[in-house]
């Protein structure tokens, strides 16, 4: 069954257009990390130019993700899945379309992960690894997440360009995050915010607020008209 | 034990309701006008809506459901589609019936006619070992040819047991085979 949601999701065109999607964002980081300073120079003020390269990736990836996991999942409901629910029945469809949207979220994220680390490491002289980046993969992930699960409630076939507005969601309220870091605004919506990642529990409740959506998906799936 | 039953079910905006057995080997004929509700009856078979009103038991069940309107993914090639659904529904394409329909399979699905589309759905619908097979319009785009050879293939299969929903605009093609005629 994943091979089939495989098969309908990476189709010859729109491979290209995440392929294309990687290449510009390749060249994108290309251009905002490359130094043409001379390599003591890079490695003399090698704390600033990490703290910089953290922060402008984190920003990026902020502004980026939600698109491309949008582009990835709005074209999760679609009419010729019906007969596939009459032969394997809803929940089977819903659980496997579930695993497979995940898998590829987790293969998006390895990429940008990927990415994020090998790039500056050839590109430049003053980038060391450092593990904090895990826990901003494991933010956005989770955030990757919860945009998708908004986008599974919300976006039926009929409507799909809708989707976008998800995307856009995401990022006005990760600025709003920013300039006004109330408590209240993290709970309606529990995204990467630099305040908030430092406690604990934000964690945790990041976790509930997914499987709350889950929840939401899994009833609607058993009783929304086909 | 019936394989779908059906008491006074229906929906607020149908004037009347449906009661219905679906029995093994059953080939149960709908037909009628336009808007009467023949959708509607798949659909709530199916188990696509809920009756407003009345009782739809049903087993669990694996159907083939053929939709009024042709539902493919248009971006995948023919035969990598119906290899796929071959694998997952643990079952082997009926090589026979697509050399008889002659569907070009190296092509994109969005690339074939409205006719092939069909043939293909058709095809589509027959993969697997489905309990009941619902087919809603089924000739809709079928030339002459292809209409035959799919009566012959419905007559074959009903030999075999396979049960049948057949919702059409042209009832005598399958009359002689139908248990119930459902005339809406």
């Amino acid at each position: 069954m994943i091979r089939y949601f495989y098969l309908h999701l990476f189709y010859s065109k729109k491979r290209t257009i995440f392929i294309l999607g990687f290449i510009i964002w390749i060249g994108l980081m290309t251009l905002l990390i490359y130094h043409d300073e001379p390599i003591f120079e890079q490695r003399l003020y090698s704390e600033q130019n990490q703290v910089y390269y953290e922060q402008i990736m984190r920003s990026l990836l902020m502004l980026l993700c939600p698109f491309f996991v949008v582009l990835i999942t709005m074209d999760h409901d679609q009419q010729h899945l019906k007969p596939m629910i009459s032969y394997f029945g809803r929940k089977k469809i819903a659980y496997l379309k579930l695993i497979f949207y995940f898998l590829v979220l987790t293969w998006l994220y390895s990429m940008f992960f990927m990415i994020y680390h090998i790039l500056p490491f050839y590109l430049t002289s003053y980038y060391t690894y450092d593990t904090s980046s895990y826990m901003l993969f494991l933010n956005l992930y989770s955030d990757g997440l919860m945009t998708t699960i908004l986008v599974f409630i919300l976006i039926k076939d009929k409507h799909k360009a809708f989707s976008i507005l998800i995307a856009l969601f995401y990022v006005l309220y990760s600025f709003l995050l920013e300039d006004h870091p109330n408590i209240i605004f993290f709970y309606l919506f529990p995204q990467f915010s630099a305040f908030f990642s430092t406690l604990t529990l934000a964690y945790y409740y990041k976790l509930c607020y997914i499987c709350l959506g889950l929840t939401i998906y899994f009833f609607q799936i058993n009783f929304e008209t086909l | 034990m019936p394989l779908i039953k059906m008491q006074n079910a229906g929906k607020n905006y149908l004037s009347r309701t449906f009661d219905l057995e679906i029995n093994p080997s059953d080939f149960i004929l709908v037909s009628g006008d336009n808007g009467n509700g023949k959708t509607t009856l798949i659909q709530l078979v199916l188990g696509f809506t809920r009756p407003d009103h009345g009782i739809v038991e049903s087993k669990k069940l694996k159907i083939g459901y053929l939709p009024e309107k042709t539902m493919l993914p248009m971006f995948v090639k023919v035969m990598p589609y119906l290899e796929t659904l071959a694998r997952i529904k643990r079952s082997k394409i009926d090589q026979h019936l697509l050399l008889s329909f002659n569907i070009p399979i190296f092509k994109s699905i969005h690339e074939l006619s409205k006719g092939n589309q069909q043939k293909l759905a058709i095809v589509s619908t027959f993969i697997g070992k489905p309990d009941l097979i619902i087919l809603d319009e089924p000739l809709s785009g079928l030339d002459y040819e292809s209409t035959h050879i799919l009566k012959g293939y419905i007559e074959k299969k009903k030999e075999e047991g396979m049960s049948f929903i057949v919702s059409t605009h042209q009832p005598e093609l399958f009359i002689h085979l139908a248990d119930q005629h459902i005339k809406l």
